[in-house]
């Protein structure tokens, strides 16, 4: 039975929940249906005039070998950072889980990073790794490299992957580390003596019962690297060079903030509007049929 | 199928010592149950033989191979935990197969040990089902069935039956035995219920905190307790137990308000002072008046059909008023709360025990 809370006054809940609405509405529903509006419109670049053009805005995208390009450039980045972020996560949260004793000191640790904002994260990196000035690049140049993220698109990519992962790891190592304190020692004991070795235990036992945390963890990281990667890549790179780490998120305020074209602008949001619907019913859809090996 | 030897072995944790150098020697084929009350070290004894804890010092031998340092997987061991400890993400069929075709084991001979196994153990129904499918005492059937498929030197068990019902445990426990009177590997069992330790084992290890108290068949054990821990532990209901003081000669005892009893055959080994008599609630009958040793007044009578248990406070100068004493008396018996009764103690079953270190002195 599902506890029903009753209210003595009608007015009540609608005032408990007014601040939240309104909210919702003035920071999501109503930019939202601006650009939604936007989108179906031709606007020059003061907003003085608009012509109406329909679906015009869409159809120039799908056309555009640029929108391809940073689609392209979005999944490969999307995908690099969350196998980086996972991977990584993992490997520490596994190294963790074998030396609980120092765990505390471990877990708070890794936790920083994730307190860190993009901004500031994406500053440290291009210090590190700043062809002239940074310290890791020195040394990658002193060791035959030759990194210049500046010029080089594959080295401006590796460096916003590794800046949008390094951000996530935490996150990723928390869950994870909960995951592998979940499962019942005896489990691995059991593995132990049916002839499993560490590495088969992780491969059998530990990893398949960590599907559920490892499901979870992917939507959220490919939520994370779509959308909330714009700051890294803005201090980082600026999208450069030549469009090589240009996503989709940061295409959506070049076109609009820098080549001023809003109605392009907003079709894109819209796009990616329905790309995180889509992502969130997935999300939640399998949350809540999480499974359950209890 | 072997041997396996426990010599002298410690375990601390950190800086508390849990095992206090434990010896016994567990012979081919043999099933030796290992009881002793919730703390006593049992599953850390277990657990150092399947190389599951580092011994901190002793060793342990598995059919005359020292195996300190060798790797759970690598001793030929298997083991039923209590909680069954079965892969949730596998079916049964997968659970009890793992240990096989991780040591690559033929598709044939694999799927010829599982059928056996699954015959043994009636679970050919069920191999397609996940373990969460599966009633508890289905659960533990396949973790059986994961043990005997391996063919192991040895079979280890912790408490694998405390998280059935009393009715399936005591289904299961014929199972396991008669499973062991086929199969007649090397079985080591680890309880605290002592109605399991008597009926399964070969040879009981009692322990209590960290050390092996008494290590021998179970009625030996019944009859020759070696220290008032182990009389008191095995046997229920508990022995009783009374102060006594031992005549000069050691041939006799006086009870608590008794006159003398005469310890026929089994005299203490010295005479004088004051011990500790444990009587079997089932050595203790009533009696004619004339012959009574002592009086009780009965407090609380549990009519179990087979038979009855009395509880009473024995009496003294007529009153209750001295120490508890529990009665076990055979078939049904009418008696009512508050009635006094005499009884008559059967002298070959005094057990004499150190009033101090409680060691049996008889
Ligand atoms: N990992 C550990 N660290 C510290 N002490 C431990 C550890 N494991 C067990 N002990 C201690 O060792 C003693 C023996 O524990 P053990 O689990 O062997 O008892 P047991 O006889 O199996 O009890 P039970 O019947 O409750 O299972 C206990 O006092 C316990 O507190
Ligand atoms: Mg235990």
């Amino acid at each position: 039975m599902i506890k029903r809370v009753t209210f003595a006054s009608k007015s009540l809940p609608y005032l408990l929940l007014g601040p939240q609405l309104l909210i919702l509405a003035v920071f999501f529903f109503w930019p939202a249906g601006k650009a939604i509006y936007e989108s179906f419109f031709l606007s020059d670049p003061f907003g003085a005039t608009q012509i109406f053009v329909g679906l015009e805005n869409f159809q120039m995208l799908l056309v555009s070998p640029e929108y391809y390009d940073s689609i392209l450039v979005t999944l490969v980045f999307s995908g690099l950072t969350t196998l980086a972020a996972l991977l990584s996560g993992f490997v520490m949260a596994v190294f963790a889980d074998r030396a609980i004793r120092g765990v505390l000191v471990f877990k708070s640790a890794l936790i920083w990073p994730y307190a860190v904002a993009p901004a500031v994260a994406g500053a440290l990196w291009i210090f590190l790794f700043h062809p002239t000035f940074g310290s890791v690049a020195g040394l990658l140049i002193a060791l035959g490299v030759d990194w210049d993220p500046l010029l080089n698109g594959a080295h401006a990519m590796t460096l916003v992957v590794v800046a949008a992962a390094w951000k996530q790891i935490s996150y990723n190592f928390v869950f994870f580390l909960a995951g592998l304190q979940a499962i019942p020692k005896s489990l691995i004991e059991a593995a132990a003596i049916d002839g499993a070795g560490p590495g088969k235990r992780l491969w059998y036992v530990v990893i398949p019962l960590l599907s559920p945390t490892t499901f979870f963890l992917i939507v959220i990281n490919i939520v994370y690297a779509f959308f909330d990667t714009f700051g890294i890549i803005h201090a980082v790179t600026g999208g450069g060079p030549a469009g090589a780490t240009n996503t989709l998120v940061f295409k959506v305020y070049t076109d609009g903030f820098e080549n001023q074209d809003l109605g392009a602008s907003s079709a894109q949001s819209v796009i990616l509007m329905f790309i995180v619907i889509a992502l969130t019913v997935l999300q939640f859809r399998y949350i809540e049929r999480r499974v359950s090996y209890a | 199928m072997a041997d396996v030897e426990i010599r002298n072995v410690y375990k601390s944790y950190g800086d508390t010592q849990v095992i206090h150098g434990v010896s016994v020697f567990i012979r081919d084929g043999e099933f030796v149950v290992i009881v002793g009350p919730s703390g006593c070290g049992k599953s850390t004894l277990l657990r150092m033989i399947a190389g599951l804890e580092a011994i901190t010092s002793g060793d342990i031998a598995i059919d005359g191979r020292v195996v300190n340092e060798v790797e759970p997987k690598d001793r030929d061991i298997a083991m039923v935990f209590q909680n069954y400890a079965l892969y949730p993400h596998m079916t049964v069929a997968q659970n009890m197969s793992f240990g096989l075709r991780l040591r690559r084991l033929s598709k044939r001979e694999v799927a010829d040990r599982l059928r056996r196994a699954a015959e043994i153990l009636q679970l050919s129904e069920l191999m397609d089902r996940k373990p969460r499918q599966l009633s508890g005492g289905q659960r533990q059937r396949v973790a059986m069935g994961r043990a005997i498929v391996r063919d192991p030197a040895a079979f280890l068990f912790d408490e694998p039956l405390s998280n059935l019902d009393a009715k399936l445990r005591v289904q299961m426990r014929l199972e396991i035995k008669k499973l062991h009177r086929e199969l007649g590997a090397t079985s080591i069992y680890v309880t605290h219920d002592q109605v399991e330790a008597m009926t399964m084992a070969d040879r009981l290890i009692v322990m209590n905190a960290g050390i092996a108290e008494q290590v021998g068949a179970p009625l030996d054990i019944y009859e020759c307790p070696a220290s008032a821990y182990v009389a008191g532990f095995i046997g229920s209901p508990a022995m009783n137990f009374l102060a006594c003081e031992v005549t000069g000669d050691g041939r006799a005892v006086h009870l608590n308000g008794s006159g003398e009893l005469a310890l026929n055959g089994n005299g203490a080994t010295a005479g004088g002072g004051v011990a500790t008599a444990g009587i079997r609630p089932e050595h203790i009958a009533v009696c004619g008046g004339e012959d009574a040793d002592l009086h009780v007044t009965a407090t609380m009578v549990e009519p179990l059909g087979a038979d009855t248990l009395v509880h009473g406070a024995l009496a003294h100068d007529g009153a209750a008023a001295g120490p508890e004493l529990t009665i076990r008396l055979p078939g049904i018996v009418r008696i009512q709360a508050g009635e006094q009764l005499p009884l008559r103690i059967d002298r070959d079953r005094i057990h004499l025990f150190d009033a101090e270190r409680g060691t049996r002195i008889n």
